[in-house]
């Protein structure tokens, strides 16, 4: 690897980092946590697994996050009326809401954004080399 | 399994409202009172006006063992998506079982006829793709019932019976169950959830598919069911389409 791809590697991370962050700051939701708020908009009422197997992360690491957004009262957990031992995660309206103002501020800055579609065709292309690098470091 | 009007099982029902969701019922039992008269069993009108208004914001469907014919001459409100005889009727992708189902029926018919005029207790309803036994009049329901089944073993090709409230429903090989409708209709409809309520067995086929996508409720609490959620009566039909009305316009 040419110290080009690290330098753009790193720069990419930190970017992300920031965005996450500054997003985090004035919304009080980070992208992870926007993101499981939108898989649940299309599967409500569902398992913390089959949300885990949708955001692409373990139920495990998937725990934090929805103990946050419970707290924020986003998210509603009870147990599932089928099999107690099982819980239920829903979208609350309050969790919908917050959705829908982050999402309407995001669109709002890709519009400020000149070619943005071009710019989320680049990030596109990033992200499959990212996962190529990923595949190496892996082994 | 839930009583619906808690807060768990409003809350789990208003985000079913956050995403584009079929909105499906069973006629009889449920949108219904079930009568002593198959053919008076009519939706009051404040039913069908709540039906109305729901389906100006979602896909709405009914889906009976009735025939489609019978449905529609029943109520004023018909909805987009009208599913009889389980299924059979009103998918486009069952259309071609119909003649076939019709000619089962025939047959089923001539040879049921003479069981019929001994038993009076026992009336034939024709639903054109497939029959229904009923007992309701019967004085001596289980053995009225043992007797029908007796009558139904002796048909050719056997039917895939349907025990329903004091009626024995017999589907034509091949046609499709309720559960199997349900799937297509979603797909007809294009959404990826779905709300179902029914009161009867014909409609644990779709209470115990292996969908995660589906919100299941009964009328009338049943220990052996795979309803997520119950209603205690028919009469609350209404507040459950009020209450869903009320998340569909405040989302």
């Amino acid at each position: 690897m040419e110290r080009d791809e690290i330098d753009s590697l790193f720069h990419l991370t930190l970017t992300l980092h920031h965005l996450n962050k500054e997003v985090e700051h004035k919304f009080k939701l980070s992208f992870v946590q926007l993101f499981v708020l939108l898989k649940l908009r299309s599967l409500p009422a569902t398992s913390a697994q089959m949300l885990a197997g949708a955001v692409g992360v373990h139920p495990s690491t998937l725990s934090q996050t929805l103990r946050r957004l419970t707290r924020k009262e986003y998210v509603f957990v009870t147990e599932d009326p089928k099999d107690s031992r099982r819980k239920l995660i829903a979208l609350t309206k309050r969790g919908k809401e917050a959705t829908q103002v982050v999402y309407r501020d995001l669109k709002g800055a890709f519009v400020c954004v000149k070619n943005a579609r071009e710019c989320t065709n680049t990030l596109e292309s990033s992200l499959n080399f990212l996962s190529k690098v990923r595949e190496v470091v892996r082994g | 399994m839930k009583y619906l009007f808690t807060e768990e099982g409003q809350k789990i029902l208003e985000s079913f409202c956050f995403t584009p969701t079929l909105f499906a019922f069973d006629y009889d039992g449920t949108l219904a009172q079930i009568v002593e008269t198959p053919s008076e069993a009519k939706m009051t009108s404040t039913t069908q006006f709540l039906l109305s208004e729901l389906e100006r914001v979602a896909p709405v469907a009914i889906i009976s063992g009735r025939g489609m014919e019978d449905l529609r001459t029943l109520n004023r409100f018909h909805p987009k998506y009208l599913i009889g005889n389980h299924g059979l009727e009103g998918l486009k992708a069952h259309s071609g079982c119909l003649q076939t189902a019709k000619t089962v029926c025939e047959l089923w018919k001539r040879t049921l006829f003479p069981f019929i005029k001994k038993h009076p207790g026992i009336d034939l309803e024709d639903k054109g793709y497939s029959l229904a036994l009923h007992y309701r009049k019967s004085r001596a329901k289980g053995a009225t019932k043992l007797l029908a089944l007796e009558a139904c073993a002796e048909l050719n090709p056997p039917p895939r019976l349907i025990m329903g409230k004091c009626v024995v429903d017999l589907i034509p090989p091949g046609a499709p169950h309720k559960g199997m409708a349900f799937l297509e209709l979603m797909l007809e409809c294009n959404v990826k959830t779905a709300f179902y309520i029914g009161d009867d067995d014909t409609d644990e086929d779709i209470f115990t598919l292996p969908d995660t996508r589906l919100l299941a409720v009964r009328v009338g609490k049943k220990s052996a069911t795979g309803a997520q959620f119950y209603i205690r009566e028919q009469y609350e039909i209404n507040r459950v389409l009020e209450t869903i009305i009320g998340y569909l316009k405040g989302a």
